[in-house]
């Protein structure tokens, strides 16, 4: 896991952050337009394959642009140049950690 | 070779949904083109021809579209199965077109490089390249074959001309430089590999400036807003039905007089007797009554296709996915639902912009549940006869609210149907959605041509030929044999269509229907309010128009109880007999499964809500 010394850089985040950097997190649970970075796509179904080819691969970065309504589902999630709408059970196929990223 | 001898080279277009591959299709064949249904599925097979500059033919194969050849769904599994030549119906093609939005070749370069490893001869189009090169995106072609090996054209497809390199390269691999297939070995078929490959390849060949999407995300959070994005799509629903009924009347009206005079000039320039009974009240009511409904139908596609084009539907369909969610849908089946209240046949016909197969197929089955606006004369006979002009609550006409609770229960039923197929689907459970919200952008008039002229051949062959027949068989059974000279009673009553209506009404008695209301639902198969009429000639009622239902309705308001009049009107939220949606579910889905299996529920299910409803009233004492 990500080393306790970045925890200090993020000393004045709140809690919420603090937690969600030590551990990665759903994407479902991600607020709007935070920037992530994809921590790890399950592999267990067909969705998390085709997640992945649609791009959602390690070290990517994510943004969640809109919720739907009610239940905040879907999600539209922008990858590289395009936008993609999940629903719930999708987007926690996919474990981000927060940060603007350095992948390409 | 000869050319003019040779038979035509094969093409097919590949490529992610999104990337203008239609559009090029469209560039590339024109009006040359044929749409049909692969069978047994509801996916759409384009195919179209051009001639190479050099006369050689060219049959193109438009694909459905596919983020990858690992299919998840029916479109998918077609197109994976005819580029590795394992479709049953459909040749392998001989070269691969795969066409990529120039813009996103981040999404778009996997399915080429799964596409490379099939052994066929492939090209890369790098289509949009025009928006590529407005936004900064610098693609060095020269890298980018080198490194795919395979030759890389780019094209504009909402252009004249656009396709030339295209065409110029197809053609070079007609006659002197064939295009050679890659080796299949060294290359991985893992996912996370195969991206890392994209990434590297984009590095050795692509510039692009970063994050260049500002209007979009603009546009989105305006659109998407879980305010503001309601208030859009509720004006923009508004303004396109608004348009549907009060552009569409005046054409409509122009169609119907047209109708009309038809059917005047033949009354006064034939003979009385069969053959002008045929074509007045055989043809030219039955093709045309249904004719009328062409200007409506161009205009909801006139809106559909142009807010799919500009990428608004897709968001309109993410704003209601967790609403049709619950029933089991998704936020593309709204649209063809709301145009089904206007009728079901573009209704159906608008499903094929719902990209999951399944969901489609739900959709066309409970389509015909929503209310059209055919039932509205039926319901205004019966509530005008039976339920009294009152004011209940201080303010609310109770007329109105039995129509009101009619397409309450229309709605109803039409989401407890999807519920039902949810569950028994055994897909209670999870449903994937993955729709991708492409880029905002201008609608393509060539595009939006070519849709329409699409879509009104599809109806106008519909009305020339099934619905055309369906109404002379109509006509005959409700014209012969003819009355005996000494009879008494209407002329339809001794046909066909009487003896047929006599003995349904040995099945329809216990919901209460009569004989004169089992003979008129034989004609009224034509379409629902012809039943209207139908009842004006079983009671032998001379007059038309708003006269025969003044007529009519103190008429049955004597002759009918109650709890007749009542389980009529929930047989008609349900009104299984419409051949005209039958036929175009025939239509959309290719296979006659579909269309008797909702005619067959339809029917079970309002007899069985007739029924309750008849016993209902009695019991309540309305008979």
């Amino acid at each position: 896991m990500q080393g306790g010394v970045k925890l200090k850089h993020n000393a004045n985040r709140s809690y919420y952050c603090l937690i969600a950097y030590v551990s990665p997190i759903p994407l479902s649970a991600v607020p709007l337009n935070q920037a992530v970075v994809v921590h790890e796509v399950r592999q267990a179904s067909d969705i998390g394959l085709r997640l992945q080819e649609l791009g959602f691969v390690a070290g990517e970065r994510l943004r969640v642009v809109a919720h739907g309504f009610p239940g905040r589902e879907p999600i539209a999630v922008r990858i590289g140049n395009t936008t993609f709408a999940l629903r719930r059970f999708e987007a926690d196929q996919v474990l981000v950690v927060p940060g603007s990223g350095t992948a390409a | 070779m000869n050319a003019m001898s040779a038979p035509a080279l094969r093409i097919a277009l590949l490529g992610n949904p999104n990337c203008g591959k239609t559009a090029l299709f469209n560039l590339l064949t024109g009006s040359r083109q044929k749409v049909a249904n692969y069978a047994g599925v509801t996916v759409e097979r384009k195919e179209g021809l051009f001639e190479t500059p050099a006369g050689q033919r060219v049959r193109v194969l438009d694909l459905p579209g596919a983020y990858s050849l690992n299919p998840i769904s029916s479109d998918e599994r077609i197109t994976r199965d005819i580029v590795l030549g394992s479709n049953a119906e459909e040749e392998r093609p001989d070269l691969l077109v795969c066409v990529t939005d120039a813009t996103n070749l981040r999404l778009n370069l996997r399915l080429v490089l799964e596409a490379r490893r099939l052994g066929l001869p492939t090209v890369l189009a790098l289509n949009m390249a025009d928006v590529a090169r407005g936004r900064g995106v610098t693609i060095d072609a020269a890298a980018l074959e080198s490194e795919l090996g395979m030759p890389v054209v780019q094209t504009v497809a909402v252009r004249r001309g656009g396709a030339d390199d295209l065409v110029r390269r197809i053609q070079e691999h007609l006659s002197a430089r064939p295009i050679a297939v890659q080796p299949p070995a060294a290359q991985t078929t893992d996912a996370a590999a195969t991206q890392r490959e994209v990434r590297r390849i984009l590095a050795a060949a692509v510039r692009e400036p970063p994050n260049e999407l500002r209007i979009d995300d603009a546009l989105d959070r305006v659109v998407m807003h879980p305010l503001w994005g309601y208030v859009i799509l509720g004006a923009t629903l508004f303004l396109m039905f608004q348009a549907v009924f009060a552009w569409a009347q005046l054409p409509m009206d122009a169609i119907r007089s047209g109708v009309e005079a038809v059917g005047a000039l033949l009354t006064s320039a034939l003979p009385a007797g069969p053959l002008r009974s045929l074509l007045v009240d055989g043809v030219v009511a039955g093709a045309g009554g249904v004719l009328v409904f062409l200007p409506q139908i161009l205009i909801l596609f006139l809106f559909i296709l142009a807010l799919e084009d500009s990428g608004y539907l897709p968001r309109a369909a993410f704003m209601l996915d967790r609403l049709m969610g619950t029933v089991g849908l998704s936020g593309r089946s709204f649209i063809p639902l709301l145009s089904s209240f206007a009728c079901a046949v573009p209704g159906i016909m608008a499903t094929r912009h719902i990209s999951s197969a399944r969901d489609r197929l739900t959709t066309i089955m409970i389509a015909p549940l929503t209310t059209c606006s055919a039932r509205l004369p039926v319901y205004a006979l019966l509530i005008g006869a039976f339920i009294p002009r009152r004011t209940v609550l201080g303010y609310l006409n109770l007329q109105g609210l039995v129509l009101f609770a009619l397409y309450g229960a229309g709605i109803l039923a039409a989401l407890a149907v999807a519920w039902v197929v949810k569950i028994s689907a055994g897909r209670g459970a999870l449903h994937p959605l993955m729709m991708e919200l492409p880029s905002y952008r201008r609608p393509n008039l060539r595009n939006l041509f070519f849709g329409l002229v699409e879509r009104a051949r599809i109806f106008l062959t519909r009305v020339g030929t099934i619905i055309l027949s369906l109404s002379i068989l109509l006509w005959f059974l409700s014209s012969y044999p003819a009355p005996p000279a000494d009879a008494a009673g209407p002329a339809i009553q001794y046909s066909l269509a009487g003896m047929l209506g006599r003995a349904l009404e040995t099945v329809l008695a216990p919901i209460g229907f009569n004989w004169q209301i089992s003979i008129a639902l034989i004609p009224g198969l034509a379409a629902r309010e012809v039943a209207v009429s139908a009842l004006g000639t079983v009671y032998s009622l001379s007059a038309t128009g708003e006269n025969l239902a003044a007529q009519l309705s103190s008429m049955i308001a004597q002759g009918w109880s109650t709890a007749t009049a009542f389980s009529l009107l929930a047989w008609y939220v349900f009104a299984p007999q419409c051949i005209s949606t039958l036929s175009i579910v025939k239509r959309e889905t290719n296979s006659m499964r579909y269309p008797l299996l909702m005619a067959g529920y339809l029917f079970v299910l309002a007899y069985l809500a007739a029924f309750v409803t008849h016993r209902v009233a009695l019991a309540l004492g309305g008979g």
